[in-house]
């Protein structure tokens, strides 16, 4: 009877995960999908030099991050393909919804300083221990770079 | 060379598929269940071998203390003393029927739970019935069922067996699981040992029925009054048919209906002879724990 | 389609560059298999390479960097300059590689 109830207790879990996890990750993407296209003009570009245009332009370091979380039916599928090994597709919907998220926070941050384009953009990504260090808690993700702005916005900046 | 205008758009479904999670899921599940279950049955086939050929005084030596403990209980009522002293007296002849391996010996101990009918065996062949379980037998062929049975199990060394199988199932299921450090995948395990482990007790109990059975007719010469206990256990909790796959004890209207199949046998062997098949009453000692 | 070029600097020799595209990313999270990681778990006493891990990581890089590649060549880009590749750890025997750079179209000096 124990055994019984533990195991609807998972399944429950499971079903909760399942569902809700899901609907959270839809209801990102299309934040995502939305916001990037809004922030499409300013070029994100792993470049470590500024090209020619923006030779004049000012520079100050913008970042981005995100700690995001994984529900419980990703984590129960993550164990389970860690015993046969392989993809583990459910963390990698998880990874890409963070990195891209991270990159339009560091975006939104450059649009506020008036960039126009982000260079020599670097990620950094690292477990945030929960959980008690067993199996995944959270993930962090910081997107960094550096944001060229015109240096004639600036000036009309400073006189408002 | 130009720099970008804007950032490209990238079509969706390279870092990431757009397959439902829930079919590599079940897939996934299947196939580790099965696995599990094949080693968990494995190892446990390896313990139910290996096990019944560790000399028993192995097994005396470890649980020792009981004896001690059963002794020194002086300051229990003397109606318990007693009554504990019947259960031995009954058991002793019961185990003289069981043919039972020249190293084998068998104590009974009493334990005063009168809330709890129950009867266990363990290691060293120890076997405890509650105050509970005497409370619940009208007569001693009830009782005697219920100790042939507890004597199967020392016989056949399922105290050794499904310690020694479960430590193996617990020792290989945390090395599976231990690098993964998840709690969710362990509790999946688990359960997925435990229900095999479950099948296998099942499979004991059974065994454990039919040598008490045949101990009875050796004893009695007949099985009158055999399933009394099961009956009335049956009647007051009741069991669904698929619980049973949730329990160590297989189902008990099987058991019963197994009981009394061997009964109709037995009474058919030897037609006839109808008056062999009186209830012995239960011995005095005991009587004063019968509600 | 021509293979296209990868680089972590951003001056090709011989070649210019005539079309910036922007940033491509390519990520995966791999695991091994349990005998693996027990295995490790033994090596891990001794010392030594533990070839199971080297293994999984080349594996998932190589399969990051073809991600990327095909961002890239699907937005029209022959080359991805500035290369970086990252790694972490996502979960205990789980690790995420992460590889990104610009994609770029390359001429002929």
């Amino acid at each position: 009877m124990d055994a019984l109830i533990q195991l609807g207790i998972f399944a429950t879990l499971l079903g909760f995960g399942f569902f809700f996890g899901r609907r959270a990750e839809a209801k990102h993407y299309q934040s995502i999908f939305a916001r990037e296209d809004e922030l499409r003009q300013i070029v994100v570009s792993t470049d470590r030099f500024p090209p020619k245009e923006f030779m004049n332009h000012n520079a100050a370091l913008v970042s981005g991050n995100v700690v995001i979380s994984v529900d419980y039916f990703k984590r129960v599928s993550a164990g389970l393909r860690a015993l046969v090994g392989g993809r583990i597709r459910s963390y990698e919907t998880l990874l890409d919804r963070a990195r891209r998220e991270a990159l339009l926070r560091m975006q939104e941050q450059a649009r506020i300083a008036g960039a126009e384009a982000i260079i020599n953009t670097k990620f950094e990504t690292s477990r945030v221990s929960g959980n008690n260090n067993k199996g995944i808690g959270s993930i962090e993700v910081l997107a960094y770079g550096t944001a060229l702005s015109p240096k004639a916005l600036e000036a009309s900046t400073f006189t408002l | 060379m130009s720099f970008a205008k804007q950032n490209p758009k990238i079509p969706e479904g390279i870092n990431t598929s757009a397959d439902n999670p829930l079919k590599e899921f079940f897939i996934l599940l299947a196939g580790v269940l099965l696995v599990l279950g094949v080693s968990v049955a494995l190892l446990l086939l390896l313990a139910n071998t290996f096990a019944p050929h560790i000399p028993f005084h192995y097994e005396q030596q470890l649980t020792n203390k009981y004896g001690e403990w059963s002794k020194s209980k002086t300051e229990s009522s003397l109606a318990l003393q007693e009554a504990e002293a019947a259960v031995q007296d009954l058991g002793q002849q019961l185990a003289a029927q069981a043919d039972l391996g020249s190293d084998i010996s068998v104590h009974f101990h009493l334990l005063d739970q009168a809330e709890t009918p129950n009867a266990f065996a363990t290691l060293g062949g120890h076997i405890f019935v509650t105050t509970g379980l005497l409370k619940e037998v009208s007569s001693e062929n009830a009782l005697a069922m219920v100790l042939a049975h507890e004597i199967a199990h020392i016989k056949f060394r399922h105290p050794a067996q499904s310690l020694s199988g479960g430590l193996l199932v617990q020792l290989f299921l945390s090395i599976i699981t231990g690098g993964q450090n998840a709690t969710a995948l362990q509790n999946t395990t688990q359960q997925a040992g435990l229900l095999t482990m479950l099948g296998f007790s099942r499979q004991m109990e059974s065994k454990a029925d039919d040598a008490a059975l045949t101990t009875l007719e050796n004893y009695y010469g007949h099985l009158a009054g055999a399933e009394e206990f099961f009956s009335k256990v049956l009647a007051q909790h009741g069991q669904a048919r698929w619980q049973a796959l949730f329990t160590s004890h297989p189902d008990l209207r099987q058991r019963i209906d197994h009981i009394q199949r061997r009964a109709e046998q037995q009474s058919g062997a030897n037609s006839g002879d109808n008056t062999a098949q009186a209830i012995t009453p239960l011995d005095p000692r005991l009587a004063n724990f019968d509600a | 389609m021509t293979t296209i070029l990868l680089s972590n600097i951003e001056i090709i020799p011989g070649k210019r560059v005539s079309q910036h595209l922007g940033l491509v990313l390519g990520s995966t999270v791999r695991a091994k298999h349990a005998g693996k990681d027990i295995m490790a778990g033994l090596k891990n006493i001794f010392g030594g390479e533990l070839g199971g891990y080297t293994e999984l990581l080349s594996e998932a890089r190589q399969e990051a960097t073809d991600r990327m590649t095909e961002q890239a060549k699907v937005i029209g880009a022959n080359a991805v300059i500035n290369v970086r590749y990252s790694t972490s750890s996502i979960a205990a025997g789980a690790s995420e590689i992460l590889a990104y750079g610009t994609a770029v179209f390359l001429e002929e000096r």
